[in-house]
């Protein structure tokens, strides 16, 4: 099957503002820019967490935005990446970056798994699943010390600074590249998802599973690709997290508020679109960090109180998150493309 | 060519089909009518694999349907165009479109024919190709979930209220189209609230009450029925 009719045959697609170069090149002259112009700890660590995030945020709305099945359970995948990694290298000097793939292969096959009853409840009833699930997967982290360590946690053993270990003892930039190099290969990645055939599969099954399937649409299968590419991705940036971070316990690592986290930054930026999810990580992120360093260990709970706020305010004013308010921008601006309007 | 042999379905505890028995030759246009709640489209939904079949037979040129999946149904060239239309509203008409061809694996140039041919069919998608199906106006709409529903290049088109909730021209429109998709010989299960229409364009039909089949009869034999004028079409 083909997708593309020749240009002369049909009118021009409409994009987003946000996805064309004028956007995009000074965007990315920034964050290539930033870890010279801002060489403040402070200010580079909050960046690696936005763009950490905003890769978490892609890889959630993969499953979450495009394919339409909402979870609050990634940070499971985000544990199981982190811990793969790490107790591969500790128990076998396995590289980080191999840890890295064998962590999303084992992310994506426990996504499988869980997969299998999850899919079978659809909206609320799937998202009350993914938690379940998520709590479920935390406390046999903690209750497994012979594999996980439990709650005592794991020390990454120090390795020589370079790219290869993927660890730098000196200073934050190389994690800062790192992971800006994986945000946008992510998002090129999910630009060219939205266009693709599987983009289109995921989306028909969002809008209407039925209508898929009566199409031919095995949307079951689908929901399981979405799942594992979503959970592979995740893992990923769990490894990143622990190679940054040298330390990891089932609390700091998997609890629900990262769930919350990943999935808040998509919602917030936009589900179901490229740059939803950089922007919600772009605009969250620093306000979390803020608090943090303003208020300290005494603030815990002020985080979860603006992800709350930041929930409501979504749900009331704009339930397509900031990427909703960008195209109704657009749509306002003139267009030549018009609608029939009768019945 | 498809062959319905004392279909039972189900909704928990309600009886929705209780031993329906339909016949659909090659290149017939067969109509099912009733009132709201007669079980016409919970017909279609079995034959498509949509709603589980409680009991009987579905056949499809010797195949039996009722025991596989709705996606493996399509395969065999079944389309189904639902009731409501069930678009994706936020793709593109041509994404719509290309989704209707998913169960074929055309090449790039079988695809851009079938499209071309489609387009014959309903200019106006040609023009409304990059816009999102869920801004089109409801004839467009239904013509869209038409056409993707010949994008499949289909044995057996099954359409589900197709002028339902459109002003009385769209319907004439609509009406015209099936008339023109009927002369292509294509075989098809047409599902009406509009019985006038529907029996005039129907070489064969079926009455359904209650999830029973209780009258049956060529379209125009049907017409000329007592029941049929007092009971549809208010005479």
């Amino acid at each position: 099957m083909t997708r593309k009719p020749t240009k002369e045959t049909l009118p021009a697609l409409p994009g987003s503002s946000l996805l064309k170069p004028g956007f995009l090149v000074p965007l990315l002259a920034f964050v290539v820019a930033f870890p010279w112009v801002f060489q403040r700890s402070t200010f580079q660590n909050t960046a690696i967490l936005v763009l950490l995030y905003a890769f978490l945020g892609q890889a959630w709305n993969i499953l979450g935005g495009y394919a339409g099945q909402v979870s609050f359970g990634h940070a499971v995948f985000f544990g199981i990446g982190a811990y793969t990694s790490s107790l591969l290298l500790i128990n076998t000097g396995l590289n980080p970056w191999l840890g890295m793939l064998v962590g999303a292969a084992v992310a994506a096959t426990v996504a499988a798994v869980i997969g299998i009853p999850a899919f079978r409840l659809t909206g609320h009833f799937f998202l009350m699943a993914t938690v379940g699930f998520g709590e479920i997967i935390r406390t046999l982290f903690v209750n497994l010390p012979e594999v996980t360590r439990g709650a005592q946690g794991v020390f990454l053993p120090l390795l020589e600074s370079s790219i290869k270990n993927l660890m730098f003892r000196q200073s934050n930039t190389g994690y800062y590249y790192i992971i800006l190099v994986m945000t946008v290969a992510l998002f090129a990645g999910t630009a060219w998802l939205e266009r693709s055939k599987l983009g289109y599969y995921f989306k028909a099954i969002k809008e209407d599973w039925e209508a898929a399937e009566a199409l031919g649409v095995n949307a079951t299968r689908y929901k399981f690709i979405a799942l594992a590419i979503s959970a592979a991705l995740t893992a990923m940036g769990g490894t990143f997290y622990a190679q940054w971070v040298l330390y990891l316990d089932p609390y700091s690592t998997m609890p629900l508020m990262v769930s919350v986290q990943i999935a808040l930054v998509a919602i917030l930026g936009g589900v179901g679109t490229v740059m939803g999810p950089f922007l919600g990580a772009a605009l969250l992120l620093p306000v979390s960090e803020v608090i943090r360093v303003a208020v300290g260990g005494g603030g815990r709970g002020i985080s979860p109180m603006i992800y709350g706020l930041a929930i409501i305010l979504i749900s009331v004013w704009q339930p397509n998150g900031i990427m909703g308010w960008v195209q109704a921008r657009e749509r306002r601006a003139p267009q030549d493309q018009t609608g029939g309007a009768e019945p | 060519m498809l062959s319905i042999i004392d279909l039972r379905v189900n909704y928990g505890k309600v009886r929705a089909i209780q031993g329906a028995s339909l016949r659909v030759e090659a290149g017939q246009l067969v109509s099912i009518v009733g009132s709201n709640g007669a079980g016409k489209s919970t017909i279609l939904q079995a034959i498509s694999g949509l709603v589980p079949v409680s009991g009987g037979e579905i056949w499809f040129d010797g195949e039996r349907l009722d025991r596989l999946p709705a996606h493996e149904i399509v395969r065999r060239g079944i389309a189904h165009v639902p009731e409501g239309r069930a678009l994706f509203g936020r793709l593109t008409v041509l994404e719509n479109l290309e989704l209707g061809a998913y169960a074929r694996q055309y090449t790039r140039r079988e695809f851009d024919r079938v499209l071309e041919e489609v387009c014959t069919m309903f200019p106006i998608l040609k023009k409304r190709a990059r816009q999102k199906a869920g801004t089109l106006s409801g004839g467009e709409q239904q013509m869209l979930a038409i056409a993707r529903g010949l994008m499949l290049r289909p044995r057996l088109l099954m359409l589900d209220e197709p002028s339902l909730g459109l002003m009385p021209s769209r319907v004439s429109q609509i009406f015209e189209t099936l008339s023109q998709i009927k002369r292509r010989d294509l075989t098809i299960v047409l599902v009406e609230q509009n019985v006038q229409e529907s029996l005039e364009l129907a070489d064969y039909a079926y009455v359904l009450q209650t999830g029973r089949v209780v009258l049956e009869g060529p379209g125009d034999v049907l017409l000329q029925q007592d029941m049929i004028r007092q009971a549809y079409l208010g005479m």
